[in-house]
C-alpha cells in the first residue's frame, strides 16, 4: 500500500491471479487511487475489516473462500455492508451474474474487460457515493 | 314350508279344480233338474198318450166300468211304475192306481185339478205338486179323451220327482268322484311337471352362483326344451363369455403388472382423495418404501411438500409440465416427476398418476459438466484478460517506463504460453473423451518410453537438481500401447514430480509385471499429497494448491489426461502418498501407478 494523503480512495483488490492483480494495482495507482491486493478470500475479508476500503474489486474463483461467500459475508456485516463491491470475474453466465447481484454486489464485470471501462465504473460508483454523502444544497429552481 | 314352485302350482291347480268342481256343481244344480224335469215331462206326456189309448174305449162308453178301469189302472201301474189316474168328464175318479179299489169312492173330485183344467183347454195338462197322499213331489200329465161333442174323460199319469233329486245327486256324486280321481292323478302330475320346471331353474341358480364366485367349470344341461332350454343355453353362453372376458382381463392385468413391475421408472397412483392407491417395484426401490404407504396421502408417505403441491396442481389443471424434485434422505436424490390426472368415464378426476425418473446421476453429470465449463471458461478468460490488460496498459497515453514495459511484455508472453498449454490440453482431453482419439496399439518397451520422457525433461530436472532414475528390469515384457500417448503419460507424471518436489529431490520410475499387466510407478520424495485430496487429483482442474499450480505453469488437466489415456488402454491409474503431518516425518512423497496390458 502506497501511503498517500487519506483523501485518496482506497480500493481493495481480491484477485488470486498475481499477474492480473499486479496490473490492477498498477492501473489504479496511476489513476490516483490507493490499492490493496489480497490473493485469497480470507485475506480479502481480513483486509476489508482492517482497512475499510472505499471500494472492493472482487474476483470469484479464489482459493480458501469463494468470492460469493466473501460477498455474502461483506454484505451481511453491519460494519462492512456499506462498502460498494464490484465483482470482476471470468464466470460469465446469466446465472452467475444474477447470483452476484442477489448477494449484494453493486456491479458485475466479466473478464476479459477493458481497463478504461473498469475505471469508469469505479469512478461512477465512488462519485455517486460522494454525492449521496454530500450536504443537500437549496437553490432556486 | 317354503313356497316353492311345485307347491305353488299345486295350490293353483287345487284352487282351479275346486273352482271347476264348484262351478260344475252349480251348473248341474241349475241346469240338470229342469232338464230332467223336461225329460220326465216329455216321457210322461208320451206315457200319457199311450196310456190314454188303453182307456179310450172304456171312457167313450156310455157307462164307463169304474171297476174295470181301476183294475186296468192298477195292472198298468204295476207294470210301468207310473201312477195312473182315470178321470171322468165330470171329474170323478174312475181309476186310481195308488189307492186300493175299496177306497176309490173316497177320492175327491179331480175336475179342478190344474192339469185337468189345462187338458180341457188344450188336450194336455201338466202340473207339478206336492202330493199330500204320498208325501213327494209329483208331476202330473193329464190328457183328455175326446168324444164327439166334448170330453169323454181324462187319463192322467204321474211320476214322483224324487228321481230328479236322486239323479242330480247321483250325477253330482259321479262328478265329485271323477274330480277326485282326476285330482289324484293330477297332483303327482303337477308336482312332476313343476319339478321339471323348477329343477332346471334351480340348477341354473346354482351354476349362476358358482359363476358369480368365479367358478366357470359347471354348465347347465340344455336337455329341457322350450324357453327354459333357451335360458339354459343363454346362461351357458354368458358363462363362457364371462370366463373369456375374465381371462382377457387377467391377461391384461398381468401384462400391466409385468410392465409396472419391470420398468425402471417409479409409478405411483393416487385415488381422487389424494391417497396412494398403487405403487410399483421401482418406486419401492427408489424411495425404500413398502406397502405401508398404500392408503396414506402423498405428504404422509414422502414428507415432500413440493410433491404434494404437484399432486394438488395436476388434479386441478389436468396437465402440468414435468418437475424436478429433490428428495432428502440418507443421500440426496433428484427425480424428474411427470404427473397426469386419470379421468373417470364421467369426466371426474379418478386420481393422479406420477412417474418418477431418477435423474440424480444425470444431474450430477450435468453439474460436473457445468462446473467443467465454468472452469474452462475461467481458465481461458483469465490469461486472456491479463494479456489484454497489459497490452492496454502498454498502449496507454501514459506509457510505462522501459523496465515496466519489459516486465509487461514478459507477463504477456507467459500468459500466452499458458493459454497455449491450456488450449492444447483441452483439445487433448476433448479428443480422448469423445473417443475420437485414435489409439495406435503396438508393442512398446516401457523402459524405452520412460527413457525418452526422462531425456525430454532433463533440463527442467537439472534446474532443480532433481535426479531421475529408471528402475525397470529387462525382463519386464512389452506393453500394448500407443507410443505417442504413452509418452504423454510419462511426460505429465514426470513433469508433476519435478514441479512438486523440492530441490535436490529424487524421482524414480519403476515397472514390473503383475497378473498379466505391466504396472508402472513414478515415485518422488516430495511433500506428498494429503489423503483428502488423493481421490480427487485425477479430476479435471482439481488442484491441491491452485495458486502454486498456476505459478508452476500447470493447466490443471495433466493428471486427467493421464487417467484418460491409461483407461483408454484398458488400464487403471491410482496414487499413493503420505504427507509429513500423517507420518510425523519428512514427507515420503507420492507414488503414481498405472497399468498397461501386455503386448
Amino acid at each position: 500500500m502506497i501511503p498517500e494523503t487519506p483523501r485518496k480512495p482506497l480500493i481493495l483488490i481480491a484477485e488470486d491471479d498475481r499477474d492480473l492483480g499486479r496490473l490492477l494495482v498498477f492501473s489504479l495507482q496511476r489513476r490516483e487511487y490507493r490499492a490493496l491486493l489480497a490473493t485469497d478470500g480470507r485475506a480479502a475479508l481480513n483486509a476489508a475489516f482492517e482497512h475499510k476500503p472505499d471500494l472492493i474489486l472482487l474476483d470469484l474463483m479464489m482459493p480458501i473462500l469463494h468470492g460469493y461467500e466473501v460477498c455474502r459475508l461483506l454484505k451481511s456485516s453491519p460494519v462492512l455492508a456499506y462498502i460498494p463491491v464490484i465483482i470482476l470475474t471470468a464466470l460469465v453466465t446469466t446465472e452467475n451474474k444474477v447470483k452476484g447481484f442477489k448477494l449484494g454486489a453493486d456491479d458485475y464485470l466479466t473478464k476479459p474487460f477493458a481497463m478504461p471501462e473498469l475505471l469508469a465504473r469505479i469512478n461512477a460508483i465512488l462519485s455517486r457515493r460522494k454525492r449521496r454523502n454530500a450536504p443537500v444544497e437549496f437553490a432556486d429552481l | 314350508m317354503k313356497l316353492t314352485l311345485p307347491w305353488r302350482w299345486f295350490f293353483g291347480v287345487a284352487v282351479l279344480l275346486t273352482a271347476l268342481l264348484l262351478s260344475v256343481n252349480v251348473c248341474l244344480d241349475l241346469a240338470l233338474p229342469p232338464f230332467l224335469v223336461q225329460k220326465i215331462r216329455t216321457g210322461l206326456e208320451r206315457d200319457a198318450f199311450i196310456t190314454r189309448e188303453l182307456f179310450v174305449s172304456q171312457l167313450s162308453a156310455t157307462q164307463p166300468d169304474s171297476e174295470e178301469i181301476n183294475r186296468l189302472a192298477h195292472a198298468l201301474a204295476a207294470k210301468t211304475g207310473l201312477r195312473i189316474t182315470v178321470i171322468a168328464a165330470d171329474g170323478t175318479v174312475l181309476g186310481e192306481s195308488d189307492k186300493p179299489a175299496t177306497e176309490l169312492h173316497t177320492i175327491e173330485n179331480h175336475l179342478k185339478r190344474p192339469e185337468v183344467q189345462q187338458a180341457i183347454d188344450t188336450g194336455v195338462g201338466v202340473d207339478t205338486r206336492h202330493s199330500a197322499t204320498i208325501g213327494v213331489d209329483l208331476m202330473y200329465v193329464a190328457v183328455s179323451v175326446k168324444k164327439k161333442d166334448g170330453v169323454a174323460g181324462f187319463v192322467r199319469v204321474a211320476l214322483p220327482l224324487h228321481e230328479i233329486a236322486q239323479t242330480s245327486s247321483h250325477v253330482r256324486r259321479i262328478v265329485a268322484w271323477a274330480s277326485i280321481a282326476v285330482g289324484c292323478v293330477c297332483i303327482p302330475f303337477v308336482f312332476w311337471l313343476a319339478g321339471r320346471t323348477s329343477r332346471p331353474i334351480l340348477q341354473m341358480c346354482r351354476v349362476a352362483e358358482r359363476v358369480a364366485h368365479g367358478d366357470f367349470s359347471k354348465s347347465v344341461s340344455t336337455r329341457v326344451g322350450g324357453e327354459l332350454g333357451e335360458l339354459a343355453a343363454a346362461l351357458n353362453d354368458m358363462s363362457t363369455q364371462l370366463e373369456a372376458r375374465l381371462q382377457d382381463l387377467n391377461r391384461e392385468r398381468s401384462d400391466l403388472d409385468a410392465i409396472l413391475g419391470n420398468m425402471t421408472e417409479g409409478v405411483l397412483v393416487t385415488d381422487p382423495a389424494g391417497r396412494i392407491r398403487l405403487i410399483n417395484n421401482a418406486l419401492r426401490r427408489q424411495h425404500d418404501v413398502g406397502d405401508e404407504v398404500v392408503g396414506k396421502t402423498v405428504i404422509e408417505a414422502f414428507r415432500n411438500a413440493e410433491l404434494q403441491d404437484l399432486v394438488a396442481n395436476v388434479a386441478r389443471q389436468n396437465n402440468v409440465p414435468p418437475q424436478e424434485l429433490i428428495f432428502f434422505g440418507p443421500a440426496e436424490r433428484v427425480f424428474e416427476v411427470n404427473a397426469a390426472t386419470l379421468r373417470a368415464p364421467d369426466g371426474n378426476c379418478a386420481g393422479v398418476v406420477l412417474v418418477f425418473h431418477d435423474i440424480t446421476r444425470l444431474k450430477r453429470l450435468e453439474n460436473v459438466r457445468k462446473e467443467f465449463v465454468a472452469n474452462v471458461s475461467h481458465e481461458l478468460r483469465t490469461p486472456l484478460s491479463v494479456i489484454k490488460g497489459y497490452i492496454e496498459a502498454l498502449l496507454d497515453e501514459q506509457p510505462p517506463t522501459p523496465e515496466m514495459t519489459k516486465q509487461f511484455l514478459e507477463t504477456i508472453e507467459k500468459n500466452s504460453r499458458r493459454l497455449e498449454a491450456l488450449i492444447n490440453d483441452l483439445l487433448t482431453i476433448s479428443a480422448l473423451e469423445s473417443q475420437q482419439a485414435w489409439l495406435d496399439f503396438k508393442p512398446v518397451n516401457p523402459r524405452a518410453a520412460a527413457q525418452a520422457a526422462v531425456e525430454e525433461l532433463a533440463t527442467q530436472a537439472a534446474r532443480k537438481s532433481i535426479t531421475m532414475a529408471l528402475e525397470i528390469p529387462p525382463e519386464v515384457p512389452l506393453a500394448s500401447a500407443d507410443g505417442e500417448r504413452l509418452h504423454q503419460v510419462f511426460l505429465n507424471l514426470l513433469d508433476n514430480a519435478i514441479k512438486y518436489t523440492q530441490d535436490g529431490g529424487q524421482v524414480v520410475i519403476s515397472a514390473r509385471e503383475n497378473a498379466g499387466e505391466i504396472e508402472v510407478c513414478v515415485a518422488d520424495n516430495g511433500p506428498g499429497i494429503g489423503a483428502e485430496h488423493l481421490p480427487r487429483i485425477f479430476e479435471r482442474f482439481y488442484r491441491v494448491d491452485k495458486a502454486r499450480s498456476r505459478e508452476l505453469g500447470g493447466t490443471g488437466l495433466g493428471l486427467s489426461i493421464v487417467k484418460h489415456i491409461v483407461q483408454a488402454h484398458g488400464g487403471r491409474v491410482w496414487a499413493e502418498s503420505s504427507t509429513r503431518s500423517e507420518r510425523g516425518e519428512p514427507g515420503v512423497g507420492s507414488r503414481f501407478f498405472f497399468t498397461l496390458p501386455r503386448a
